[in-house]
């Protein structure tokens, strides 16, 4: 009885005293090692970066793995919990992508959670050709939440992330703002690409990931059918069917899809219709690399210009 | 190719006016007669929940092929398929615990271990197709998979009928008569096996069971003898799969389930029948 008395004190206090001894840690690298900034996923991530880029004191995390893509149905696994309890600033895209987000509130009631869709110009979410119209009138409310594919938004969103972070940490303020205005000054050829492109007046295509209805807009192209199987909203038979029926009566030549779910379905109905798959980048997933974000918008519009040319 | 896709232009029914539809239609002839042959014994084996099993370890062959880096994971599912059924039947014959535990005990860890990998390598929400199957975007080289691996099992099925049919009657019965009882067993599990993981892409891990066990359960039902029974079950699975697939289009729904539920209908139209015959 002794042994086990003397056994659990000692437990007791090895625990209770690792617990004194992270605390302190945490602490202490908050303040000796400056801002600990954590992003839900990879474009956030992307975005961020461009802000902090060469600022020292700043550790930037991605929560998720870069190869997640969005985060849909998105379980948190130790890992994440592991890098949240050591964060200062948490980014977040927002509009509903970070579904899990109630759970992290609960436990980490101080952590700075940054909305960065603040002011972003958003669409509608998954109203464009869907087979469910006149169904179900209530998910007319949702909204898009892929809003970094518009790089007005992805300038919006660093905008946020700047001033979120300048408030956390005043010291380096100038440094974000500089950082934030090369990047807008970066992304300002791709705004301009996305210009010339325009297609022409009444031009529908096929999209199959629910991000796109963005890159589409931004060339003046309609979206005459959606179908979003990265939503997990895997088309029936009489969606597919109805699907093949407009793209052939509308004249649709692009489907335009993204390498994940999508992809099998666009395949499928270009072998129905003889319309072509115009494979494009979500930018949800890929090396962690702040230029990726650039790259990625200028190569999906070109590969969209060539293949409206 | 053409010829059938013709023939099926000329029905009156205008879901045939699309490819995938007939795609997804000769998917269904293909996978319900091989489903069928391997389902009566399976349900005469008493192997419902072995069946089961191996389509949940579908999950752990989809994250070896991720982590090998195949771009399509059939082969690395097969391989861990046709593995974990002999692993089953090896420590199943061992009788150390009930055949149900340790099928559970193997089901169960399968899934863990391809959840596990899959999440590892950044979440399966991508991999979910796999859990409700897709059969509208089947493609002609998925179907020449499918008539192969159908046409190699009706051809072992032929050649060692007796044999199975004495070893699903009794185990130390078959061994006396001279058959070759492990190597019999080993041939059946790595039969279903390979159908099993052949087909889990259209129909999905979470529905292939009841497409092998329901149409031969409905036939067990309401048949006498053993011929009766195959031919009854083959049926079955026809009707089922096609009027499933047909309801599926005009109705909107679901594919896979649809076919499921149309073959739980026909075992609740015969099970009644059956008990009143006896």
């Amino acid at each position: 009885m002794k042994k086990i008395l003397a056994f659990c004190l000692a437990a007791a206090m090895v625990l209770g005293g690792c617990g004194n001894g992270s605390e302190n840690t945490t602490e202490e690298t908050a303040q000796a090692d400056g801002l600990t900034v954590v992003t839900s996923f990879y474009p956030v991530y992307l975005l961020a970066a461009n802000v902090t880029d060469g600022v020292e004191g700043v550790t930037l995390k991605n929560m998720t793995q870069p190869q997640t893509g969005c985060l849909h149905d998105y379980e948190l696994t130790t890992e994440d919990m592991k890098t949240l309890e050591g964060a200062d600033v948490l980014l977040i895209n927002g509009l509903g992508m970070e579904s899990f987000l109630d759970k992290v509130m609960g436990q980490y009631p101080d952590l700075f959670i940054v909305d960065t869709s603040t002011g972003s110009v958003t669409l509608a979410g998954d109203d464009h050709g869907h087979a469910h119209e006149g169904e179900e009138e209530t998910d007319e409310e949702e909204v898009n939440a892929h809003i970094w594919l518009n790089p007005s938004n992805g300038v919006k969103q660093a905008e946020v992330i700047c001033d979120a972070l300048s408030q956390a940490d005043p010291t380096n303020a100038d440094k974000y703002a500089a950082n934030t205005a090369t990047f807008a000054e970066s992304v300002e050829s791709v705004i301009a690409q996305a210009e010339a492109i325009q297609a022409a007046p009444g031009t529908e295509v096929a999209v199959f990931h629910e991000g796109f209805p963005y890159l589409t807009e931004l060339c003046g192209l309609e979206v005459g059918v959606g179908i979003y199987a990265d939503e997990n909203e895997e088309p029936s038979a009489k969606e597919m069917a109805e699907a093949a029926e407009e793209i052939k009566e509308d004249g649709i030549k692009l489907l335009l899809a993204a390498d994940d779910a999508g992809m099998k379905y666009a395949e499928t109905l270009a072998a129905e219709t003889g319309a072509t798959v115009v494979e494009l980048n979500p930018i949800t997933s890929g090396e962690l690399n702040k230029d990726v974000y650039r790259l990625g918008m200028e190569r999906n519009l070109q590969i969209l210009a060539d293949a409206l040319s | 190719m053409s010829v059938i896709y013709g023939f099926l232009e000329s029905l009156p029914l205008s879901m045939f006016q699309y490819d995938f539809m007939k795609n997804a239609f000769l998917a269904a002839v293909l996978i319900a007669p091989l489903f069928a042959l391997l389902g009566t014994m399976a349900v005469n084996n008493k192997m419902a929940f072995f069946s089961d099993a191996l389509g949940h370890s579908a999950f752990t062959g989809i994250g070896l092929g991720v982590l090998l880096g195949l771009d399509n994971p059939i082969l690395a599912m097969l391989a861990f398929g046709i593995f974990l059924s002999l692993v089953i039947t090896k420590v199943k014959a061992a009788n150390m615990a009930s055949s149900d535990t340790i099928i559970s005990v193997f089901s169960s860890s399968a899934m863990a271990l391809g959840i596990v990998i899959l999440s590892g390598s950044g979440g399966f929400s991508k991999y979910s197709s796999y859990l409700i199957g897709d059969i509208l975007t089947v493609s002609q080289t998925d179907l020449l998979v499918l008539l192969l691996v159908l046409i190699g099992v009706y051809v072992l099925w032929a050649v060692f009928y007796n044999q199975l049919l004495l070893l699903s009657i009794n185990r130390s019965l078959a061994a006396s008569r001279g058959v070759r009882v492990v190597l019999m067993e080993n041939i059946f599990v790595i039969m279903v096996a390979v159908a099993v993981m052949v087909s889990i892409r259209a129909i999905g891990i979470l529905m292939i069971n009841s497409l092998l066990i329901l149409p031969a359960a409905a036939a067990r039902n309401v048949t006498r003898s053993a011929r009766g029974y195959h031919w009854l079950t083959t049926v079955f699975g026809l009707v089922s799969a096609l009027a499933g697939l047909t309801i599926s289009y005009y109705g909107d729904t679901s594919a896979g389930a649809t076919m499921v539920l149309t073959a739980a209908v026909l075992f609740l139209i015969t099970y009644p029948i059956g008990k009143y015959r006896k």
